[in-house]
């Protein structure tokens, strides 16, 4: 007994030894490889076919991305830049099998996009990832990426965590994780997972040529995807203001005190502007619950939690003027999402974008409501007439254009005109002034591609 | 032509060998030779007449000799012949060396280079060889040479019939006619056959020297044309023959003498293509300018103009708005040659351009080593370049000068204001049609006053005329096409302009004067905002007939409030058709398009606020703020007409000061009435423009822009950039280094904490 006891412990060491293993470089490469081989198969190709607007006629565009099954009757996470102004979308899977799939929705504001793949009935249950729960990510800490860059169907590439917080600008609802495995074109969507093959973040942006990605981390990104799921998109809400750390060391702006976020400033009408608030006030606590943003990487949290402020319920803001608490009162309203409804007029040879509070600020500031020209195509008729992008429409053929839908009824019955008659009177505001313009549309496609 | 029959001529009656060689021997001549082979025992005398259709200038002739052509048989006729070889002197010389660099010295080589066929080799350091001819007068002679080379003669050596050289010196210009007359001493033991008057001879025979290689010609031909005395000379010069560099450069000219039929001389042959007259030399020598006297007069003429005419001083403001790397808005000051027309007139040929008048700040005036004051009066109404000053003293005028005849000797002058002072040049120059007309174009102009501002001036050095610039604005149709006119630099009798520019106030045109401080950029304004048009827009807007089709006139989109335009009842909508102004008996058709102007913004905000210029402007751009205008416009089919006076514009941003903090590196301006109706701001609005923010300042690193405006310092607002700058300095003098201001950008409100310390050196930049 004595002699085995000995052995056992010597025994009960070495299996303990073996069972650790991470400083083993054998090992290592084993945890790697096991990493992926959990991973990979959950891993998708999203490659789209969308269109683009920009070029002042409707184009179509091919692009891909990558994405994550994160369920196991084919709901994927992807980006949402992924599947903006896509018209369809195909997955292939690692195991070579493709599907279409249908867009459940996005998310602008957090560039989370799901989708869900048009599996025959009776397929059987997909393999999917899980989000890493309850665990913070620290610096240093090995991620594999993995996704397709370069529209390469599938690739795996390692790195560590150099930041699991970074803060890259001041509007963001998290902040992000930058690593440095290889993120590149095509990546984006795939998942960024630890050694044990758990999603710790969605790859989402990259510095070119520079060896440093971005991704979006796991615990945000199931929650907005779960909302997603549920509604299609995120219900938010406003109270338009722009927030600012206490300490800003970017812009030499250091307030005193621990406690609250610094009001950078108030959207006029908006119902910040409307409960009281102004630009320099300190903004303790909303609700009840406290808002500290002593740095910039406070913020995200700090704006999370005034935008799942429910909308139209009023909410107690306790706010910090000139040494003074002051309580006001706000009603969030309920914030509307990019306008990006979009316009082609083949005839016209233009596109034209609905004007919103978030896409274009100067274009907002002039018309708060109506249509703007996002691109003309060149040498095209509205070209030809001396329209430009940027341009906001005001009156078409003597009829106001308050809306996008008003500009495509003018653009209906501008087609009903016979082919002498194609001339119209157009009505923009140009850097703020007004200019008569007289858009010729006789020539059609045709013809254009032949003179070119 | 003049130029090639005589040499075929000669060339060709170098055929007779024979004859030639015979004549050669006989006369024993040295390198001048004379080969006339119709000369001695030529057996067949009809050998001439066959060549004779050769030459305009010799009859035609077939069969027996007529009575009036040569008859070269006579041994008395031979003689005479052979006193013209004395006649000819072989002129040898080198040109020192010149300045390349000047301009002046360019043209003289040109003309050296076009006259006798000289590249720049031959001209620099070769010796050069002429035929000249010899004048009555102990040892002189005549060469055809420029008479600005004069003071640049080397090595002169006269070399005569025999062969004989001598040292030979400038002696003269003649008041009238080319060339140059020298003297050499050992010329004067040579015999000149006699000379009698010119007179008007019915007949004669005429020698011509010319040179066929190495060796000089005699040619001799007579003529029947009665010839009558001219009193001048003009001999013209052709190109016959390119030098051989390693031998002396040789400039083949014709000279001519003449002989009566008894075969005495009578002068010289001075013609062109048109006529030829005879020229007494006596009566050319008589007229003959010394040379120490032609330098005396120049040197006294630089010394007169140096000490009488002003270097005029202008100081320029500078033009903050204007478009980036436009030249002309970087100058500073310009330094001009003045003319003082009257002790209290002084006109400027020099062009001025509207921008820069509207720019000037001083003007001062250089005479000599003193300062005077002046005042600028304008640039002239009628159509000459330049500007008038009043000094605030006399000055002292020069004497009107005599009007040279047509190609007598006269000076150039050329004046240039230097950094140092006044730079004064003169020259020999024999000018054309002053006394007819100079009109510029045709007649010869002075040789060395291409530019404005030179003078001409009569030997005694007062100034006759002075090259002025006329300003032509109306464009000329040359082979078909218009084009804008290339500018016309005339001499313009300094009598003529005296009179013009007797009374300045009078003279100028009043529309173009300079702005005051803050003027700047004070357009002439009738209030409205107006936008081009085209066919297709006008056809829109059922305007086709009012604007000819989309063509002209200006449509109406902004009528602001409180201007001429509003008074005058004009709409949003109205198309502007005509104008014209008050005192004008036509109208003036406002465009439909502006002329294109190219123009770089600084920076966003810059860009945004620019106005964009329209046909109206080019309209209006002549008329000066005060004028009452008629204008012509339509509305709903139907032409109105509005009376209204111009005024000048309000304060906008381009014209509105600019205060500049480099601390901060804030530009900031003032909100004028074209930023608050741009951005929608109502007349309670307080706040300063953000024109402008340094890269890298704490006002860019605090997060100010461009196109922002900034409307709370510290807690105060700001209505202007008085209050600014004092509440800066304020906390820069209690050291406080950071100060709360709020900006609002596109509407929003925005708070920011601007570091203020103006402590840190910023980078000079321009302004």
């Amino acid at each position: 007994m004595i002699y085995h006891m000995p052995v056992l412990a010597i025994l009960s060491c070495l299996l303990l030894a073996t069972a650790a293993g991470a400083a083993e470089p054998a090992d290592f490469q084993e945890r790697i490889h096991r990493a992926q081989s959990a991973i990979l198969p959950q891993v998708v190709y999203v490659h789209v076919v969308g269109e683009d607007y920009e070029g002042g006629e409707a184009k179509r565009a091919l692009w891909s991305g990558s994405g994550v099954i994160i369920s196991s009757d084919g709901y994927i996470a992807t980006n949402h830049h992924v599947l903006y102004r896509a018209q369809r979308v195909r997955v292939m899977l690692s195991d070579r099998r493709a599907f279409e799939a249908e867009i459940v929705g996005s998310d602008e504001e957090t560039d989370l996009g799901l989708l869900r793949l048009k599996l025959p009935p009776g397929s059987p249950a997909l393999p999917f990832a899980s989000f890493a729960e309850g665990r913070n990510l620290s610096a240093g800490e090995f991620v594999l990426a993995v996704g397709s860059p370069f529209g390469l169907a599938s690739s795996v590439s390692f790195g560590i965590v150099n930041n699991p917080a970074q803060s890259l600008g001041d509007d963001g609802l998290y902040n992000w994780i930058q690593t440095d495995a290889a993120i590149n074109h095509g990546n984006s969507g795939g998942p960024l997972v630890d050694l044990e093959g758990r999603i710790v973040g969605i790859d989402t942006l990259g510095i070119g040529g520079s060896g440093i990605g971005f991704a979006i981390p796991a615990q945000q990104a199931r929650e907005v995807l779960t909302r997603i799921q549920a509604a299609g998109r995120v219900e938010r809400s406003t109270l338009g203001l722009t927030l600012q750390a206490l300490r800003d060391f970017g812009r030499e702006s250091y307030a005193p005190g621990e406690r609250g976020v610094l009001i950078g400033g108030v959207e006029p009408d908006s119902p910040g502007a409307r409960a009281g608030l102004a630009p320099g006030d300190i903004l303790l606590s909303a609700g009840g619950r406290p808002l500290d943003a002593l740095y910039a990487s406070d913020l995200p949290a700090v704006r999370r939690l005034l935008v799942d402020l429910p909308a139209g319920r009023p909410v107690r803001l306790e706010t910090l003027r000139e040494g003074r608490t002051v309580p006001l009162t706000a009603v969030p309203k309920r914030h509307a999402g990019p306008a990006d409804a979009v316009f082609d007029a083949p005839e016209w040879m233009l596109t034209a974008q609905e004007i919103g509070e978030e896409d274009d600020t100067v274009i907002h500031f002039f018309r708060p409501r109506g249509a703007w020209i996002l691109g003309v195509s060149p040498d095209g008729n509205a070209a030809r007439s001396g329209l430009e992008p940027y341009d906001i429409l005001l009156e078409v053929d003597g009829r106001e254009v308050l809306s996008l839908e008003d500009l495509r009824q003018a653009y209906r019955r501008s087609l009903e005109r016979g082919p002498a008659k194609r001339l119209l009177l157009v009505s923009v505001l140009r850097r703020g002034r007004p200019l008569k313009l007289a858009l010729d549309y006789s020539r059609s496609r045709s013809a254009r591609e032949e003179e070119r | 032509m003049i130029g090639w029959a005589p040499w075929a001529l000669s060339g060709v009656l170098g055929l007779a060998p024979a004859a030639a060689q015979t004549v050669a021997s006989d006369l024993e001549l040295g390198p001048l030779r004379l080969e006339m082979g119709v000369l001695g025992e030529l057996a067949e005398p009809l050998a001439l007449p066959a060549l004779l259709p050769l030459s305009p200038m010799l009859a035609v002739s077939s069969g027996t000799p007529r009575r009036d052509e040569l008859d070269l048989s006579t041994a008395a006729e031979a003689a005479r012949l052979r006193d013209a070889r004395s006649l000819f002197v072989e002129l040898r010389f080198r040109l020192a060396p010149y300045d390349p660099a000047s301009l002046v010295e360019k043209t003289r080589f040109w003309k050296r280079h076009d006259a006798w066929g000289l590249d720049e080799k031959a001209q620099d350091r070769a010796t050069l060889s002429f035929a000249a001819s010899r004048a009555p007068g102990p040892g002189l002679f005549v060469a055809p040479l420029f008479d600005f080379d004069l003071e640049r003669l080397e090595a002169l050596t006269a070399v005569d019939f025999k062969g004989g050289e001598h040292p030979a010196k400038p002696w003269g210009l003649p008041r009238r006619g080319d060339g140059v007359w020298f003297a050499a001493e050992g010329l004067a033991a040579l015999p000149l056959p006699p000379l009698l008057p010119a007179g008007d001879l019915e007949s004669g025979h005429r020698v011509r020297l010319s040179r066929d290689r190495d060796a000089f010609h005699f040619d001799l031909w007579p003529w029947r044309r009665p010839m009558k005395e001219k009193s001048g000379v003009d001999r013209s010069f052709h190109e016959t023959e390119r030098p051989q560099p390693s031998r002396p450069a040789v400039i083949d000219k014709e000279l001519a003498v003449v002989f009566d039929s008894s075969g005495v001389w009578r002068g010289w042959l001075s013609g062109d293509y048109r006529s030829e007259a005879l020229v007494s030399p006596t009566q050319v020598r008589d007229e003959v300018l010394p040379f120490s006297e032609f330098q005396r007069l120049t040197r006294a003429a630089e010394g007169r103009m140096a000490r009488a005419l002003p270097v005029v001083r202008l100081r320029f403001r500078p033009d903050s708005a204007a478009p980036y790397g436009d030249e002309e808005a970087a100058v500073k000051e310009r330094a001009d040659v003045g003319f003082p027309l009257a002790p209290r007139v002084v006109y400027c040929p020099r062009a001025l351009t509207p921008k820069l008048v509207r720019r000037l700040e001083s003007v001062e005036l250089a005479v000599g080593s003193r300062t005077v004051a002046a005042r600028f009066a304008g640039v002239p109404a009628q159509a000459l370049a330049g500007y008038l000053v009043v000094p605030e003293a006399d000055l002292e005028t020069l004497p009107e000068g005599r009007t040279p005849e047509d190609g007598e000797l006269a000076l150039s002058v050329e004046t240039r204001a230097a950094d140092a002072g006044l730079q004064v040049w003169v020259y020999p120059d024999r000018l054309e049609g002053l006394a007819t007309g100079y009109d510029g174009e045709r007649r010869r102009k002075p040789r060395f006053l291409d530019g404005a501002g030179g003078l001409a001036a009569d030997l005694a050095g007062s100034p006759y005329g002075l090259m002025v610039e006329e300003v032509r604005t109306e464009s000329v149709v040359e082979r078909d096409r218009w084009r804008k006119p290339a500018p016309l630099v005339r001499l313009h009798p300094l009598a003529e302009l005296s009179r013009t520019f007797a009374k300045p106030e009078e003279a100028v045109d009043p529309r173009l004067q300079p702005l005051d401080a803050l003027g700047g950029k004070r357009r002439p304004w009738l209030g409205v905002e107006t936008q081009d048009l085209n066919p297709d827009l006008a056809k829109l807007l059922d305007v086709g007939g009012l604007t000819k089709g989309g063509s002209l006139g200006q449509l109406v989109n902004e009528v602001l409030p409180g201007s001429p335009a509003a008074r005058a009842g004009m709409l949003p909508g109205d198309l502007l058709l005509r104008l014209r102004p008050a005192g004008k008996r036509q109208d003036a058709l406002i465009p439909a398009k502006a002329r294109p102007v190219y123009v770089r913004a600084a920076n966003e905000a810059a860009w945004f606020f620019r106005r964009l210029s329209t046909g109206l402007d080019d309209a209006l751009a002549d008329l000066v703020p005060g004028t009452a205008l008629r204008v012509a416009y339509g509305r709903a089919g139907e032409e109105r007409t509005a009376d209204l006076v111009l005024e000048a514009s309000p304060p906008d941003v381009e014209s509105s000061p600019k205060w500049i903090d480099s601390a901060t590196g804030l530009s900031l301006k003032e909100l004028t009435a074209d930023v608050r109706r741009l951005l929608r701001l109502d007349e309670q609005f307080q706040g300063l423009l953000i024109y402008d923010v340094d890269p890298g300042s704490p006002a860019q690193v605090a997060g100010l822009k461009p196109f922002g405006l900034l409307v709370e310092f510290d807690g105060r607002p700001l209505p202007g950039l008085a209050e600014l700058r004092s509440a800066l300095a304020a906390k820069r003098a209690e050291k406080t280094s950071a100060v709360r201001v709020r900006t609002v950008y596109l509407g929003r409100p925005r708070y920011a904490d601007l570091r203020v310390a103006a402590a840190a050196p910023a980078p000079e930049s321009p302004r």
